[in-house]
């Protein structure tokens, strides 16, 4: 069984607008049509400029929004299903964009609580997940501080363990690095790999920065509400006009090794890291 | 006009067990017409820096000067001192607020009580400054992409014809297309209006594309200050403060270790186009 499959995804909202003869609705599809299909352990990103509909194909996987048209499955569930809604959102977990928004208690451990609480979780049960969720994000020491003294890169990890403390397969994450510094970035980013690693749990992640997008198994690109490209980072980034045609960047060293191989050197298109690009030029025999 | 910050310090919940010395004796000279990049992590300081210039908090020791007088000597002078010193804060798009994006732009220089004449040249110029097109003016800001919006909020600091532009994260959460038209808007307006900007920033590489000189907060201090090939050079020194440095520059670096000759200097994808072309060619040549 996939652990996300979508046929025929589509979303469609009315939007209602101002004009000179009042207001008028117009119909909107955020998603139109979309195929996809993502394995159990997998690692995935989903690219595309804002407007693109990832965040409202996102939704789709926690059952936050329900198709138009189509159907997704979440491990063989139909979202439409209302009466596996619940199991639905334990299964794929969320974290979103903002750390603020995200936290509801007080302290720490409280927080990560409420979701296995609300489940009617034992309460011996409830304290074995939230110490084992604490430790993978390696938060063990916070167990008993405020969220609200944390850094971004410590609240967003608290929203994880939050969404850990369900035992979810599969967790969606929207743009969870977008309000952080570097060091904050690198934690999340971290910490999101060894989920996926270490737990096999299923990670679907949406972002804008082309450095995170490298590290996933498979990348898909949306735009206007369509599945535009999809294959492994390497193939994905080596088409570097196409990308940018949607809107993307790569990431520098990417778009170095283009302009590079457009003056004629001999560089492979496909390189995405530091290490790639200082080990291609190496072959060049620089002056030393 | 320029800003002279002497030993500012600022100390957070003083004399509880809160207390937290969030700035420690900073001295910076900002000039007229500076493009300045402030970076540092978070909690580094930067964030309560840029309110000290805006007059939003009060030193707990040092001055700020802004033309050799303290913005603090005369209370009823802060309300000059804030639209001389303009500041866009994080989200600005969160403080929209009008029917539209012309009344919105609008709203400060109606404040200000300038003539209706007046108030219409700031906003058509701040809206035009930042590219914001004639089409949009009557629109509800709300119905304008991300990008846009926070175009407008900056266009609405801009309207009060500030000396010097503070902006707090201009492209946090936008995607590359709205942070090269925010990035491209914040480059022209520094050309066209030669007014002081700070762009406070975790973008290494938007700070590398566009200012003058980089001020590095970290705990508090000034801890760091160049140009950005000065700055960008110390790769290890900005990891050990949290911080990175463009991607390209960790080639440049990582090429120097392995024996390479190679600039340390480098951080753009154009320079290192051209400087890794034309190691290439020389070798061939």
């Amino acid at each position: 069984m996939k652990m996300v499959k979508a046929e025929g995804l589509t979303y469609e909202y009315i939007k209602m607008l101002e004009t000179d003869h009042g207001t008028e609705e117009e119909k909107v599809a955020a998603l139109k049509a979309v195929d996809l299909e993502i394995e159990k352990g997998e690692f995935v990103v989903v690219l595309g400029h804002n407007g693109s509909g990832k965040s409202t194909f996102a939704k789709h996987i926690n059952a936050l929004l329900l198709p138009t048209q189509g159907t997704i499955w979440v491990e063989g569930m139909d979202t439409k299903d209302g009466e596996l809604i619940w199991e639905i959102r334990q299964t794929a977990g969320m974290v979103f964009q903002n750390p603020d928004n995200q936290l509801v208690a007080t302290v720490v451990e409280e927080d990560i609580a409420f979701g296995p609480e609300n489940m009617g979780v034992a309460p011996e049960e409830i304290r074995r997940r939230v110490d084992e969720a604490l430790a993978t994000v390696h938060m063990e020491e916070y167990a008993k501080h405020t969220p609200s003294k944390l850094s971004g890169g410590q609240k967003q990890r608290i929203a994880i363990a939050g969404v850990l403390a369900m035992k979810p397969d599969c967790i969606v994450l929207d743009e969870p690095t977008a309000m952080l510094d570097p060091v904050g970035r690198k934690e999340v980013m971290e910490t999101i790999e060894r989920l996926n690693k270490d737990e096999g749990i299923t990670i679907i992640l949406i972002t804008h920065y082309m450095d995170e997008a490298v590290r996933g198994d498979r990348v898909y690109v949306i735009d206007d509400g369509q599945v535009v490209m999809q294959g492994r980072p390497k193939e994905i980034f080596s088409q570097v006009e196409r990308l940018q045609q949607y809107g993307l960047d790569v990431p520098q060293v990417t778009e170095v090794a283009h302009l590079l191989r457009k003056e004629g050197l001999n560089i492979p298109a496909d390189i995405l890291t530091v290490e790639e690009m200082v080990g291609t030029l190496c072959q060049f025999k620089l002056t030393t | 006009m320029s800003i002279q910050i002497n030993h500012l310090t600022y100390i957070y919940n003083p004399d509880t067990a809160f207390e937290k010395k969030a700035l420690d004796h900073v001295s910076l000279e900002i000039k007229k017409g500076e493009f300045i990049g402030l970076i540092g992590h978070t909690g580094s300081g930067k964030s309560t820096l840029i309110q000290h210039l805006n007059g939003i908090i009060t030193p707990t020791k040092g001055e700020i000067l802004l033309d050799g007088e303290n913005i603090h000597k005369d209370k009823a002078k802060l309300r000059e001192v804030r639209r001389r010193i303009g500041l866009a804060f994080q989200y600005p798009e969160y403080q929209l607020f009008e029917m539209t994006v012309y009344k919105d732009v609008a709203f400060g220089p109606t404040n200000m009580k300038l003539s209706p004449e007046e108030i219409h040249k700031n906003v058509v110029a701040a809206l035009e400054t930042v590219g914001i097109a004639k089409e949009l003016y009557e629109k509800s800001p709300f119905d304008l992409s991300g990008g846009q919006k926070r175009r407008v909020a900056i266009a609405g600091v801009l309207a009060m014809n500030p000396e010097v532009l503070i902006l707090d994260e201009p492209t946090a959460g936008l995607d590359p297309k709205g942070r090269d038209e925010i990035l491209q808007a914040i480059k022209h307006l520094h050309e066209e209006r030669g007014i002081t900007v700070i762009l406070v920033s975790h973008s290494m590489e938007d700070v590398a594309k566009l200012v003058d000189r980089i001020i590095v907060m970290h705990e508090g201090k000034a801890a760091m200050e160049g140009t950005p090939k000065e700055v960008f050079r110390h790769v290890k020194e900005l990891e050990a403060m949290g911080l990175a440095a463009p991607q390209v520059s960790y080639v440049f670096a990582a090429l120097k270790e392995k024996g390479f000759d190679v600039p340390l200097d480098v951080f753009t994808v154009e320079e290192a186009k051209s400087v890794l072309l034309d190691l290439v060619r020389q070798v061939k040549a």
